[in-house]
């Protein structure tokens, strides 16, 4: 489905992403962790294309995507939810729902998953004509999904779903995503915070300095010394005191 | 009194036509951040199509003034801007001051540097009369226009879809375009409307002064920017807000000052402008000139 061959990103002389492949199969909840500046968000922005890459292919469906401008590529089918969810603050929760319709065609059909979406996350509808930038963490990450979902994506990428919310919240965050990838939407999330991605993610990849240190089921990696080089490169000492 | 009501219906008229000039910059600067000077020429030459054009039949003047300045519109923002998108703001800027001079000289060529008459709707220089009151309907009719435009743009911003777009895209351009927002359609669908509003602008403008020149936009453009900045660069209705107040201004001082001072009418504005700015650096709304372009 979305395959990334040797990604090659580079910010002035900084190598963000230094030969990055990845692999997506179409149902796929697959995982990429890594620490804080690793390349993680570089890697989606990179898909989506607002990043452009100075070398590699990212091909969806067996098509190139590189070069291919953002408007476009949410067409063929990918969406993103982007780190810190980017909602419209300043406009009202349905305006905010309304733009995920943006590519749709049959716009009665269209309007109906828009009165759909807000009985499925029922906070959404009560607060159809509030200001989007005065919800919570949590709602806004809410119709962040819901918003990227209206545009009937086969793939969605998120960016650090789970930053700034609390563990409640990001385990209600965690049970939506888990009912998209069941109702057959593949899913490709990016956590600095690998341990809510490794009970979700069928697969897991570990970024670390732009390059992909670790790829297998998150049961493999779970295991301290995997996490730990994958990580950190090495195996990191106890801190428990003697 | 009646001289009170005289001069809130001229501050009013002259409030709308500023608001109008500030709309139509402060419209691309909410998209673009670009502040588009050649907009004083999207008015001069909408003028001087008027003129051209209007000897057989009034209305269809006005409709050939609406196609060339949106026509000339998209030109521009196909040709000089579209090219220059991602460059930094000082090109930007630059650019749209050779856009401004170009245009401005290509029509001293054209039509010579000295300002022409032209008397247009003569008809509705006619004032009213209420009471001791006389109001130019010219007035009336500069005002309802303004409320008319003000009233469709709004509607268009609010309810429907191009709109949400537009404003989405004012507030963070990437997330709008990975919503699926096509970048040029929503920047080509804004400088149609500034030419809508340009073209409306050079309309009243003549119908008011009767005399067009080459240089004529300068003014208009100067004044409408200056409006955006006093209602906070970014907010429309801080740019309406504005230039109403300008309008306001000039044609209060225009009463007001002894009749030594009025040549310098112009002076006594931008230093309230001054005052305004130094007590509200970021205008009069919060404007929102430090997010990103697109």
């Amino acid at each position: 489905m979305l395959s990334v061959t040797d990604l090659e990103v580079r910010y002035g002389p900084i190598r963000a992403l230094k030969g990055v492949s990845i692999e997506v199969k179409p149902g796929e909840f697959v995982g990429v962790v890594g620490p804080n500046g690793a390349g993680k968000s570089t890697l989606l922005l990179s898909i989506v294309g607002v990043v452009r890459p100075q070398g590699g292919v990212i091909s969806y469906d067996d098509r190139a995507l590189t070069g291919a401008a953002p408007e476009d590529i949410v067409r063929r089918g990918i969406a993103l939810v982007p780190e810190g969810r980017e909602i419209f603050g300043e406009l009202t929760v349905e305006e905010n729902l309304r733009l995920g319709i943006t590519i749709r065609k049959n716009r009665r059909a269209a309007e109906a998953d828009i009165e759909r979406m807000m009985s499925e996350f029922p906070i959404l509808g009560e607060r159809r004509r509030g200001q989007a930038g005065k919800l919570s963490g949590g709602e806004q990450q809410q119709l962040a999904i819901a918003r990227a979902m209206l545009g009937e994506p086969k793939l969605l990428l998120l960016d650090e779903p789970s930053l700034g919310l609390a563990p409640l919240i990001t385990k209600q965050v965690y049970q939506i995503l888990k009912r998209l990838n069941e109702s057959g939407v593949t899913i490709l999330v990016v956590e600095q915070n690998p341990k809510r991605i490794m009970r979700a993610a069928g697969r897991v990849y570990v970024l670390r300095n732009g390059q992909v240190t670790f790829t297998g089921p998150p049961a493999e990696l779970a295991r301290a010394e995997d996490l730990d080089r994958a990580y950190f490169g090495f195996k990191a000492e106890s801190s428990s005191p003697p | 009194m009646s001289a009170v009501f005289q001069v809130i219906v001229d501050a009013a008229s002259q409030g709308s036509l500023y608001a109008l000039a500030a709309l139509g910059i402060g419209l691309i600067f909410g998209i673009m951040r670009l502040v588009n000077f050649a907009h004083g020429e999207f008015i001069m030459i909408g003028a001087y199509m008027l003129m051209l054009s209007a000897a057989p039949y009034a209305p269809l003047a006005i409709l050939a003034t609406l196609a060339a300045v949106i026509l000339l519109a998209l030109l521009t923002e196909r040709i000089a801007f579209r090219p220059v998108r991602h460059a930094n703001p000082t090109t930007l800027l630059v650019t749209s001051f050779a856009v401004s001079f170009f245009l401005q000289f290509l029509f001293v060529l054209l039509q010579g540097a000295r300002p022409k008459g032209f008397d247009f709707l003569a008809g509705l220089a006619e004032p009213f009369e209420i009471g001791e009151v006389r109001i130019p309907k010219l007035n009336v009719v500069t005002i309802g226009i303004t409320l008319v435009l003000l009233a469709a743009l709004a509607f268009f911003l609010k309810r429907t879809h191009y709109g949400i777009q537009m404003r989405a895209a004012a507030l963070n351009f990437r997330m709008a375009r990975l919503l699926g927002v096509r970048a040029n359609r929503i920047i080509a669908i804004a400088f149609a409307m500034s030419g809508v509003l340009a073209a409306v602008v050079s309309i009243l403008y003549v119908a008011q002064r009767g005399e067009l020149s080459p240089v004529m936009g300068l003014q208009l453009a100067l004044i409408g920017f200056v409006s955006t900045v006093i209602g906070g660069m970014g907010s429309l209705v801080g740019a309406v807000v504005g230039g109403f107040l300008v309008g306001a201004v000039t044609v209060v001082l225009q009463a007001a000052l002894p009749v030594d001072l009025r040549p310098f009418r112009e002076a006594f504005v931008f230093a309230i402008v001054i005052v305004v700015l130094l007590a509200r650096p970021r205008g009069l709304f919060r404007g929102r000139q430090a997010r990103e372009r697109v």
